[in-house]
């Protein structure tokens, strides 16, 4: 498989008021042609932003890519100027956004939403681009794509909406796909539909994915691999498979166990104590040890480095040192996810 | 990394202690809603400026009559029209506090004026102290201003919260009254409710509130309905709370917010007008004045005595930029929400 | 909408008919006599003159005839002038004070949606903070301060342009300058904030995210959408460029309406009062008609909606 995608190190910062907000310390991943790989965590974790770094859309004046690389198809987004990234997003990289009901322009016709793209990086014309988008529209399952194209998004409902979206973001066929919590504004039952719609595009259209979400049940429908985030690193990464049966940080273990099961025997949901890092004012070691049952002295002081498990897992963790004691997933986590 | 291998001990790997409450810990002390507000308006300089420029006119529209030798009404023929002559200052020409006209002239001489008799802001054609008009007449105009805003205040809020508190029947007739008030121009109301009483204090007061309130009522009402609406006023109901204490804990205080700004916005509103009127022949008659009434006088000789049209009209402008300011300033204190 | 249109009409016919009704019985209330030089006058002159205008009449007679001329345009003859109608002066007045309005109208909106997207886009910036203090100071103070401080300053003192009349172009500029200083710091502020509100919606960052221009984002996207509520505020600009056009029409000596206006209360010309007076409030109301037709035009939401959501 080739990289399509593939992130070195990257570190973004956001200057405040209150100083420089190190939002992204050091990420790694890579995508490759075809996949969906989701990134997980809790809000405030750095994936949003990581995801906004790579299509270059956080705010200018405020934010920074200190460092690292974003590297597609062999060009480095993060130091690519902007009329090249125009060129870039829509085309090559598009994304979609949580919030059907303020991702679109209320005063603009759906039809001319997404044309605009259309036009843009195709160079179509007015009734060929028109034509293309009823296509999108009939593809991401719209009825009567013919009228609702005249009509204003008010118009839709909120997975309607969500469905127009996608098409947006599908319009020029690109290689990646950014859906940045797709599914979190929607209703349950609506969720399961966009999430097959996008399971059924991607056979279709062979877009790589990338998943951002904090549902790790979205994540097993849709991913095949996962890299879990926590203060702005990646602490863990690996299959779908490995992440959910063989976790090795004790994050991730915290994440699973809070998952709600129907067959767990205690009805208790089990919640991580403490609230995420202050990244204004990053801890030293390891960013999940004030909160880690299992933290020992090196956690507070040392970053811990990445391990590999296998040759497609890697966690970082202190744990997986040959000095640390030997401990065990706990219960609830083990009972790996609903599957 | 063999670096900070080296430094890794085995000791490192035992369990670290670890509190976990700790960096939950709320440090800063809590405060009030309005100490809150207080802290952020302390913070907004301009509004602190305009607080602090009313504060002194204010002040000075009291004192200053006081410490001028000539009455507000006091005229005399001998000395008409001088331009203003402040001692000490007199000395800086360019600052035209010197007796001298717009031709030259030094009229302080050409009048006789014994030396130390000084006009600070000059004379008017009656030959009446400028400086104890200006004050006499801020007092008039804020007079008007805060008179006009307090009955706002009282008309617009138990209109406006009888209306949105008991809703219904009751609110849609109170409001099918405001609509038909509320599409009639004020200016129109104003005008014609000042021909058939005469301009005075009073019934310019009067005519500036009767179009007044309905903003002030439609923002208590609209306050009031959403208020009813959320969830918090809903709980207290279903706790047993009684109308007087949902009133008094829940409406009142999260009404007084928008209350107070739309009175800070109302005063300068109710200066203006009064100006406006004195322009259009329908303000303060004489020898009572205002500053509406000195700035429209001064704009009458503005060619050959600026300075009769140019003091008052500082003053008045100061008065309006500072209410405007406080009026951010405690907008943007009430809802930091709205901040840009 | 058509419903609605319809609603909004009638409604405007009643408030129309109330101040016509209103103007006319606060006149009857008025002191001071309509005619000048009175007391030089006969008694027998002066019930001549009432018969002639139909003062003798009961004040019910006088008001049916009143609104009976009133629906076919004729608002009466005026006191100061023998024999000219009402509807006649208006005539007369309406060119330069119409010129005047759309003048400071069209400079302030123009120059006011600059300064409020410059601002907007140069958040935090000098061109932001200037044209905020810009607009504290040109709202809060009233237009007929700016008028005297440019007729001394330009007019007076560098003699650059004329201090009043109304005889070409160039004594168009400073009135219309006066006019339009309150009409730039509104527009340029709520333009500014809306602005604001508009760069941060998340639909600028999906149409970013389509790969469209910077450029094209602001002009396609957020002007557009900021424009929209802007008309909210035409309404009470038009008021406001009414009330302060009475004031600059005295100060520059422009032979407008709002000029006649004043006039005529100085010498209780009752029916020019009356004229005049439904004359504005008409104008008022018909304006407020349009705002909200207009609203409800360029507002998608609203237009399909067919209704008013506030």
């Amino acid at each position: 498989m080739e990289k399509l995608l593939e992130l070195k190190n990257v570190h973004v910062s956001f200057h405040t008021y209150g100083g420089e907000v190190k939002a992204v310390r050091g990420v790694s991943f890579h995508l490759e042609k075809g996949e969906s790989l989701a990134i997980v965590g809790e809000s405030g974790s750095g994936k949003s932003v990581t995801s906004k770094a790579v299509m270059r859309l956080l705010p200018n004046k405020t934010s920074e890519i200190k460092e690292g690389q974003i590297l597609f198809e062999g060009k480095d987004l993060a130091r690519l100027p902007e009329k090249g990234m125009e060129k870039i997003r829509g085309k090559e990289i598009s994304m979609i956004f949580q919030d059907p009901m303020t991702s679109l322009n209320p005063t603009m016709t759906i039809g001319k939403q997404i044309m605009e793209g259309l036009r843009k990086h195709q160079n179509m014309s007015k009734s060929e681009a028109q034509e293309r988008a009823i296509n999108l529209l009939k593809l991401v399952g719209i009825p009567n794509p013919e009228i609702r194209i005249k009509e204003y998004p008010h118009q839709f409902s909120g997975g309607m909406r969500q469905r127009v979206v996608i098409a947006i973001a599908l319009a020029c066929n690109p290689k990646v796909l950014i859906a940045d919590e797709p599914t979190t504004a929607l209703d349950v039952t609506i969720q399961a539909q966009i999430l097959d719609l996008m399971r059924d595009l991607q056979k279709k259209t062979g877009t790589a994915i990338i998943l951002i979400t904090h549902d790790l049940g979205v994540v097993a429908n849709l991913a095949q691999r996962v890299a879990v985030m926590y203060g702005g690193t990646i602490v863990e990464t690996g299959t779908v498979d490995e992440i959910f049966y063989n976790p090795k940080h004790p994050y991730t273990w915290g994440l699973l166990s809070s998952m709600p099961k129907l067959n767990a025997e205690s009805k208790e949901l089990l919640a991580i104590p403490g609230t995420p890092p202050d990244l204004l004012n990053p801890p030293k070691g390891c960013p999940f040890a004030a909160r880690c049952p299992h933290a020992m002295q090196v956690c507070l002081n040392h970053m811990p480095e990445s391990t590999k498990v296998s040759s497609t897992h890697q966690a970082a963790c202190w744990l997986l040192d040959e000095r640390a004691p030997k401990v065990e997933p706990p219960e609830a986590a083990l009972v790996g996810g609903a599957r | 990394m063999s670096m900070t291998e080296k430094k890794l001990t085995d000791d490192m790997f035992q369990p670290a202690a670890m509190d976990p409450g700790k960096h939950e810990e709320i440090t800063k002390p809590s405060l009030t809603y309005w100490q809150d507000v207080w802290r952020r308006l302390k913070k907004n300089k301009a509004a602190i400026t305009g607080l602090v420029a009313i504060i002194l006119i204010v002040i000075m529209a009291f004192v200053g009559p006081a410490i001028s030798s000539h009455g507000f009404d006091q005229q005399d023929v001998r000395r008409t029209n001088l331009p203003p002559k402040i001692p000490g200052l007199e000395k800086v020409h360019f600052l035209g506090m010197d007796g001298v006209d717009i031709r030259g002239n030094d009229q302080y001489k050409l009048k006789n004026i014994p030396k130390d008799q000084y006009y600070w802001f000059g004379t008017d054609s009656l030959g009446r102290d400028q400086w104890t008009r200006i004050w006499k007449g801020t007092q008039i105009s804020l007079l008007i201003a805060f008179l006009a805003a307090a009955g706002d205040l009282i008309i617009g809020v138990t209109y406006g919260g009888i209306s949105g508190f008991f809703g219904g029947k009751v609110d849609n007739i109170m409001q099918r009254f405001v609509e038909i008030l509320y599409g009639i121009p004020n200016l129109v109301i104003i005008i014609l409710f000042i021909l058939i009483f005469e301009p005075g204090i009073l019934s310019i007061t009067l005519a500036i509130v009767i179009t007044g309130w309905i903003g002030m009522s439609r923002l208590v009402r609209g306050q009031i309905l959403k208020l009813k609406g959320q969830e918090f006023i809903l709980a207290s109901r279903t706790l047993g709370a009684s109308n007087g204490r949902l009133i008094m804990k829940h409406l009142v205080p999260n009404t007084l917010g928008i209350v107070i700004i739309s009175m800070t916005f109302s005063i300068p509103g109710a200066i203006f007008f009064e100006a406006f009127l004195s322009f259009i022949g329908l303000g303060i008659q004489p020898p009572t004045a205002s500053l509406g009434a000195l700035i429209s006088d001064g704009f009458k000789q503005l060619r050959i005595y600026p300075h009769l049209a140019i003091y008052p009209s500082v003053v008045m402008c100061i008065l309006m930029v500072s209410f405007n300011l406080i009026g951010d300033g405690l907008r943007d204190a009430l809802d930091p929400k709205m901040r840009k | 909408m058509s419903r609605y249109l319809v609603k909004r009409v009638i409604y405007m016919l009643i408030t129309l008919f109330i101040i016509a009704a209103f103007t006319f019985f606060l006149m009857k209330l008025l002191p001071g006599s309509p005619f000048r030089n009175q007391d030089k006058l006969t008694p027998q002159q002066v019930h001549a003159l009432n018969e002639k205008y139909g003062l003798n009449d009961p004040v019910p007679v006088q008001f049916v005839h009143y609104m009976g001329k009133l629906v076919q345009g004729d608002l009466g003859l005026t006191f100061q002038f023998d024999g000219r109608t009402v509807t006649s002066m208006i005539k007369d007045g309406i060119g330069p004070s119409a010129t005047l309005g759309v003048e400071a109208i069209i400079f302030g909106v123009i120059v006011g949606l600059i300064l409020g997207v410059a601002a907007a886009l140069k958040h935090n910036s000098a061109i932001d903070y200037g044209a905020m203090v810009f607009a504290v100071f040109g709202a809060a103070i009233p237009s007929f301060v700016f008028a005297g401080l440019l007729q001394y300053y330009i007019g007076v003192k560098l003699e650059w342009l004329p201090v009043a009349f109304w005889e070409g172009p160039k004594y168009h500029v400073l009135p219309a300058l006066a006019l339009s200083v309150g009409i730039i710091a509104q527009i340029a502020r709520f333009m500014r904030n809306e602005m604001l509100d508009t760069l941060g919606q998340d639909y600028m960052i999906t149409a970013r995210a389509k790969g469209i221009s910077k450029g094209r984002t602001i002009f396609v996207h957020a002007i557009r959408n900021s424009l929209i509520p802007i008309i909210t505020i035409l309404g009470p600009m038009v008021v406001n460029v009414i009330t302060g056009s009475l004031v600059i029409e005295n100060i520059f000596a422009i032979p407008g309406i709002g000029e006649q206006f004043v006039k005529s209360i100085n010498v209780n010309d009752y029916p020019m009062i009356m004229g005049t007076t439904l004359f504005y409030s008409a104008l008022l109301i018909f304006s407020m008609l349009i705002v909200d037709i207009l609203y409800g035009v360029v507002d998608p939401r609203i237009r399909v909606a067919g209704g008013k959501s506030k």
